[in-house]
């Protein structure tokens, strides 16, 4: 495979909590990414994701690890060396226009990232806007708009054009479509594969919703309290996912054929709080295959198959 | 318990934002509302509680709730039933936390504004309602200021104060938008469970179809302020309307629909 354009290696964040107690948000996370391709990253709220996305777009640093860009280490960046850095890697949010001063307009805010790095005229800005506003798919006459006027699907292609103003390699997105409806959403992700596959954009996608992700991602980590327990080619997800956590993650999503009767049955047990990490396996409180040595060892990551890594004792 | 009749609503500007919006809800009844962004399912929900923004006005229709009518409420009505009788989460109901000031100290804020509780036992409450949306070790949340929290955490926070006082009617503006799939299942079975305890009637507003279909006996599809369709799961999955066609294909499915 070609070379990794983003990679994380054994990320460690922590945090200390208001009881003074210390939190571990992400623990020794080792993550690639590939040029153009789309990685999805799913687990449980408050396991580490946006954490994890924090660290990669350098706005938090890791306490443990490295991170590299291109191959060389860039987790030591500071200053100017890291400002020159920032254009590759760009982020979008939930609601990324909810960031926009609101009396900014539509041109002034998605090239606002450019006035930093380019001395531009307001002619100029105005014709690099009217480009961005096209690659998104929205109408050139939205420039003097303001974005708070815009529907929410609008504004999120807003919040696209922005990131992609400083022509970024890899393009984060933390539940970039959550609050978008479903015909929207489908919208925005067409967008951004098609995006991927004009430029070579590499994405990584945090978000809920396993179908969304499963069909826009090449590959998928699974993240539990802070760990990864398991990454694997995307389209295998339904049909190979075997660590416990994920199978029990599929079993949990509502399909439009689910019995309205149909018992829910949420992970059992009670979620461990990342202020006492339980030793051994993060995930043996509540598995239901757990085994004795699973509360004393931490289970190793093992291939199962290529492009498929597992961490559970049972495999 | 809550009647809508002939119900339109405008913003500044004569942006027509919902059209002739007729919805009837029983006791214990769960109503779910869909549809596309900008189609009015959040003017309906802000309408009911006497919330509109600034600009939103009501051109007209009535809007009942137990006999009376919600649309000329006085403050102080309003103080004693929303937030008790009353409740609503919206999908960010976390980022409306004070963010200078603790969760713990704003939850029991909330309780003792609505009831007669000491501070301890409102602590105590507070913490019992954080255990049940899944949150572990509830006291470290509560002693949290809500930039230490993940989003689904103090979307929980949020959630969780909705149903402190079991209220008769629950609107809940896209309530679990930001929870992965497990929180989100342990979310919809306490509203449920709320439902079935207290037979309070839930309004959903959710772009998650196949929450919709799980959880509401009755679905209403809108589009441009209007409803377009409406009806039960199986009515829904059969219904022949373009637009409530469109909604069901465009839902992912595990299995992949673009060519990635
Ligand atoms: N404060 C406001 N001022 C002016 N227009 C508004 C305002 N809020 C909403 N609108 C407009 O009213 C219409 C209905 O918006 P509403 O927020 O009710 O839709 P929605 O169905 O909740 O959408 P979403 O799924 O994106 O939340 C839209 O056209 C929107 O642009
Ligand atoms: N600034 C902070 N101070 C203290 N704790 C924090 C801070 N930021 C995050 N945390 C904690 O770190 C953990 C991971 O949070 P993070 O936001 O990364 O989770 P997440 O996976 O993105 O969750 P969600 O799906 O709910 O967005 C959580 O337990 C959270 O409470
Ligand atoms: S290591 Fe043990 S507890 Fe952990 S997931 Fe595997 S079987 Fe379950
Ligand atoms: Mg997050
Ligand atoms: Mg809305």
């Amino acid at each position: 495979m070609s070379e990794c354009i983003l990679e994380g290696r054994g990320l460690t964040r922590r945090y200390r909590r208001p009881d003074g107690r210390t939190l571990t948000a992400c623990r020794r996370v080792g993550l690639q990414l590939f040029p153009g391709e789309t990685l999805g990253v799913v687990g449980e709220s408050g396991c580490g994701k946006s954490t994890l996305v924090r660290m990669l777009a350098q706005l938090e640093r890791p306490d443990e690890g490295e991170l590299l860009f291109q191959g060389e280490t860039i987790t030591g960046l500071r200053g100017e060396a890291l400002r020159r850095h920032r254009p590759h890697v760009q982020m979008i949010f939930q609601d990324s226009a909810a960031a926009f001063f609101p009396r900014m307009r539509v041109w002034d805010a998605v090239t606002e990232p450019l006035r930093s790095f380019h001395p531009l005229s307001r002619a100029q800005r105005r014709e690099q806007a009217a480009r961005l506003l096209e690659r998104v798919e929205l109408p050139v006459d939205f420039l003097d708009r303001y974005p708070h006027s815009m529907s929410g699907g609008q504004r999120q292609r807003l919040g696209i054009a922005r990131a992609l103003a400083l022509e970024p390699e890899v393009l984060l997105c933390d539940e970039a479509t959550s609050a978008l409806d479903v015909s929207t959403q489908a919208q925005l992700v067409e967008l951004l594969v098609s995006l991927q596959k004009k430029q070579n954009l590499s994405i990584l996608f945090v978000c809920h919703d396993l179908a969304l992700v499963q069909s826009l991602s090449h590959r998928i980590t699974v993240m539990y309290l802070g760990t990864v327990v398991e990454s694997l080619p995307s389209a295998r997800l339904a049909a190979d996912a075997v660590h416990p956590y994920t199978q029990g993650l599929l079993e949990a999503v509502f399909s439009l054929h689910t019995p309205p009767g149909k018992a829910i049955a949420p992970l059992s047990g009670e979620a461990p709080s990342p202020t006492h990490r339980p030793l051994g396996c993060p995930f043996h409180t509540r598995c239901p295959r757990r085994m004795e040595r699973c509360s004393a060892e931490e289970p190793p990551t093992t291939v199962v198959a290529p492009g498929h890594t597992v961490a559970c004792h049972l495999y | 318990m809550l009647d809508i009749q002939h119900l339109s609503v405008s913003y500044a500007g004569g942006v027509s934002a919902l059209s002739d919006f007729s919805l009837h809800m029983e006791r214990g009844e769960v109503v779910a509302l869909v549809g596309e962004s900008g189609s009015g399912k959040t003017t309906a929900v802000r309408t009911i509680l006497g919330l509109l923004p600034p600009g939103g006005t009501v051109e007209g229709g009535t809007v009942n709730f137990e006999g009376r009518s919600l649309l000329d409420l006085s403050r102080r009505e309003w103080g004693r039933l929303r937030g008790k009788e009353i409740s609503v989460i919206f999908q960010d109901s976390g980022a409306m936390l004070n963010p200078i000031r603790t969760v713990g100290s704003q939850f029991r804020e909330y309780i003792r504004a609505h009831s007669a509780l000491s501070r301890r036992e409102a602590a105590e409450l507070a913490g019992e309602m954080l255990g049940r949306m899944g949150l572990p070790n509830p006291e470290s949340i509560l002693a949290s200021y809500p930039f230490q929290l993940s989003g689904g955490q103090r979307q929980r926070v949020g959630i969780a104060m909705a149903m402190t006082f079991r209220p008769r009617l629950l609107l809940a503006d896209e309530p679990t938008s930001a929870l992965d799939v497990t929180t989100q299942a342990q979310i919809v079975r306490q509203l449920l469970e709320l439902r079935d305890a207290c037979r309070t009637a839930v309004l959903l507003v959710t772009h998650n179809l196949a929450v919709a279909a799980y959880m509401a006996g009755h679905i209403v599809v809108m589009r441009s302020g209007r409803i377009t369709d409406q009806g039960d799961r199986e009515h829904l999955l059969r219904s022949e309307e373009p637009y409530t066609q469109q909604l069901l294909r465009s839902v992912p499915d595990l299995g992949g629909m673009w060519d990635v």
